[in-house]
C-alpha cells in the first residue's frame, strides 16, 4: 500500500502540477471569457481535462526526456531519472490519462478534442522530438502546445474555434519566450551539460532579448485585438499592457547588463504577466453580465 | 546518400504530416477521407524515400506519379498509367542490386495515390498485403500478422479501412526500424508504439462497429499520434537509474 501511494505521488509529480495549474488558469479564463454559463458539470469536465490532458502530455514529455533530465541538476530528482518510477509504469499512467482526456473531451465537443490532440502533437512530436535537441528556436514550436489549453477552454465555451479564442491562445504563445528563455539563461550550465540548444546561449543577449520583446509586443497586440473584437477586456488590456511594458523595460535593462540574477527576476515576473490577462478578462466578462445600477 | 540530416527530414516530414492530416479530420468530418488518404500517401512516400536513399530518384518518381494522376484525372488516360509509369525508375533501382522492398514500397505509394481517383475500399487490400510483405522483408515476421489484421477493417467502409491502413504503414516504419536502420539520431520506442497501436486499434474497432463520432475518431487519432511519437524518438543517453 505504501509502495502504491509513493508511486501515485511520484506519478502526480510527473504531471508537474504547478505548471498545469497555470495552464488550467488560461483554460478556465478563456472559457469564462466566452460568456458561457458557469455550469458546474462543464467546470468539472474542464478540471478533469486539465488534469488528464495537460498532466498526461507533460508526463509523456518527461518520459521522452528522462535522459536529459538525468543530466541536469535541476531535474535529476524527478521521478524517472531518480528511479522512483519506471518507464513502463509512467507510460501506463500516461496512456490511461490521455484516453480519459479523449473520452471527456468527446462529451464536450470536437474542437476541445482537437485542442487536446494538437497540444500532444506540438508538444511531443513538434517540440520534444523534432526541435528541442536540434534548434535554438525550439520554443517557437513548443509554445504552440502551451497555447492549446486556452484554445480548448475557449472552444468549450464558444462551441467552436473562433478568432477571439485564437487571440487568447496567441497571448499564451507570445508570452512563453519570456518565461522559458530567461529561465534557460539562469540555468545555462544545466542546458549546456544536457546539450540542449537554447536561444539565450546560442544567440547573444541583444538578439534573444529583442526576440522576447517582439513576442511581448505580439502579446499586447493580441490582448487589445481581443478587447476590440469582443468589446470586452479593455481594463485587462490596459493593465496587462502595463505589465508587458514593465517586463519589456526589464528585458531592455538586461541587455545593458546581463546577469543570472536579473534573468531570474525576469523569469519570476513572467507568471504574473500572463496570469493578469486570464484573471482580468474573465472578471470583466463576468462583471459585464451584472446589470448596471439604474441611477 | 541524403546524409543523416536528409533521412531525418524525410522521416519527419512523412510521419509528422500523416499525424497532422489525421488530426485535422476532427475539424472537418466531411473531408475526413480526403485528409486520411493524403496522410496515407505522405506516410508511404516517406517509407519509400527512406528505402530509395536517392533524392534524384525520389523526385523523378514523385514527378511521374503527379503527372500520371493529372493525366488520368484531366485527360481520362487509363488508370493503370498511375500504377505503371512511376514504377519504371524505381524498378531500375530495385534491380541492381536486387532490392524487392523498394519495388513493393513504390507499388504501395501508387496504390495509396490511386485512392485519390477511385474511392474503392478494395484497393486497400493489396496495399495492406504489400505493407505486410514489406514488414517480412524488414525481418519482422510477427508484425506482418498484426498488419494483416488491418484487412478486417475493409468490409466496414473506406474510413475505417484507411485508418487501419495508416496504422499498418506506420507500423512498417517502426517494424523495419527504418529510421534507426539508416543510422540517424532516432530510435523506435517499442513500448510507446505498442500502447499507441492498442489505443488506435480500439478506435478502429469502435469506429467500425458504431460509426464516426468524436470519441471513436479521437481514440484512433490519439493512438496514431502515440505511435508516431514512438517512431520519432531522438537517441537518448542511457541513464543508470532508470529501469524499463
Amino acid at each position: 500500500m505504501a509502495a502504491l501511494t509513493s508511486k501515485t505521488l511520484a506519478f502526480i509529480e510527473l504531471t508537474k502540477p504547478r505548471q498545469a495549474a497555470l495552464l488550467m488558469l488560461t483554460m478556465y479564463g478563456a472559457y469564462i471569457a466566452t460568456g458561457a454559463p458557469l455550469d458546474p458539470l462543464m467546470l468539472a469536465k474542464l478540471a478533469i481535462l486539465g488534469f488528464t490532458a495537460i498532466g498526461g502530455v507533460t508526463a509523456l514529455n518527461m518520459y521522452f526526456d528522462y535522459d536529459l533530465d538525468s543530466m541536469m541538476r535541476r531535474t535529476s530528482r524527478r521521478p524517472l531519472p531518480s528511479g522512483r518510477l519506471s518507464l513502463g509504469e509512467s507510460l501506463f499512467g500516461v496512456t490511461l490519462m490521455l484516453v480519459l482526456a479523449v473520452f471527456v473531451a468527446s462529451t464536450v465537443n470536437e474542437y476541445v478534442l482537437f485542442a487536446i490532440l494538437a497540444g500532444l502533437y506540438f508538444d511531443i512530436i513538434g517540440y520534444t522530438e523534432l526541435t528541442k535537441r536540434f534548434t535554438a528556436l525550439n520554443i517557437v514550436v513548443g509554445s504552440i502546445a502551451g497555447s492549446m489549453p486556452a484554445l480548448g477552454g475557449w472552444a468549450a465555451g464558444a462551441g467552436a474555434i473562433t478568432l477571439p479564442g485564437i487571440l487568447l491562445a496567441l497571448v499564451v504563445y507570445a508570452w512563453q519566450p519570456l518565461h522559458v528563455w530567461f529561465l534557460a539563461y539562469f540555468l545555462e550550465e544545466d542546458y549546456r551539460r544536457a546539450n540542449v540548444p537554447m536561444a539565450p546561449f546560442i544567440y547573444n543577449a541583444r538578439v534573444f532579448s529583442a526576440l522576447t520583446i517582439a513576442h511581448l509586443a505580439i502579446m499586447a497586440l493580441s490582448v487589445w485585438l481581443f478587447a476590440y473584437i469582443t468589446s470586452r477586456g479593455y481594463v485587462a488590456a490596459l493593465i496587462s499592457t502595463v505589465f508587458i511594458l514593465l517586463a519589456s523595460i526589464r528585458v531592455a535593462y538586461f541587455v545593458g547588463s546581463p546577469s543570472k540574477a536579473e534573468a531570474l527576476r525576469i523569469f519570476k515576473f513572467a507568471t504574473p504577466t500572463l496570469a493578469i490577462v486570464f484573471v482580468l478578462v474573465p472578471l470583466e466578462v463576468l462583471a459585464s453580465e451584472i446589470p448596471l445600477p439604474s441611477w | 546518400m541524403y546524409g543523416c540530416r536528409g533521412h531525418r527530414a524525410l522521416a519527419c516530414i512523412g510521419v509528422a504530416l500523416a499525424g497532422l492530416g489525421a488530426m485535422v479530420t476532427l475539424l472537418d468530418h466531411s473531408h475526413a477521407p480526403v485528409f486520411l488518404r493524403l496522410s496515407l500517401i505522405t506516410l508511404s512516400l516517406s517509407t519509400l524515400a527512406l528505402l530509395l536513399d536517392s533524392l534524384a530518384l525520389l523526385l523523378v518518381y514523385t514527378a511521374l506519379l503527379l503527372l500520371s494522376l493529372a493525366l488520368v484525372e484531366l485527360l481520362g488516360a487509363p488508370l493503370p498509367l498511375v500504377i505503371i509509369a512511376p514504377l519504371i525508375p524505381v524498378t531500375l533501382r530495385a534491380l541492381t542490386p536486387p532490392r524487392p522492398e523498394i519495388l513493393i514500397s513504390g507499388l504501395s505509394v501508387t496504390l495509396a495515390s490511386t485512392l485519390l481517383l477511385v474511392e474503392e475500399t478494395l484497393i486497400l487490400a493489396p496495399y495492406i498485403v504489400l505493407q505486410s510483405t514489406l514488414a517480412v522483408l524488414m525481418s519482422r515476421k510477427l508484425h506482418s500478422i498484426t498488419l494483416l489484421a488491418a484487412l478486417a477493417a475493409i468490409p466496414f467502409g473506406l474510413t475505417p479501412a484507411i485508418m487501419a491502413s495508416l496504422l499498418a504503414s506506420i507500423l512498417v516504419v517502426s517494424a523495419g526500424g527504418l529510421i534507426y536502420r539508416v543510422g540517424c539520431p532516432f530510435k523506435v520506442d517499442s513500448k510507446v508504439v505498442f500502447s499507441g497501436s492498442l489505443v488506435a486499434s480500439v478506435g478502429v474497432v469502435a469506429l467500425a462497429l458504431w460509426g464516426w463520432s468524436s470519441l471513436t475518431a479521437g481514440l484512433w487519432i490519439l493512438g496514431f499520434l502515440l505511435v508516431t511519437s514512438g517512431v520519432l524518438v531522438p537517441m537518448r543517453t542511457p541513464s543508470p537509474n532508470v529501469s524499463s
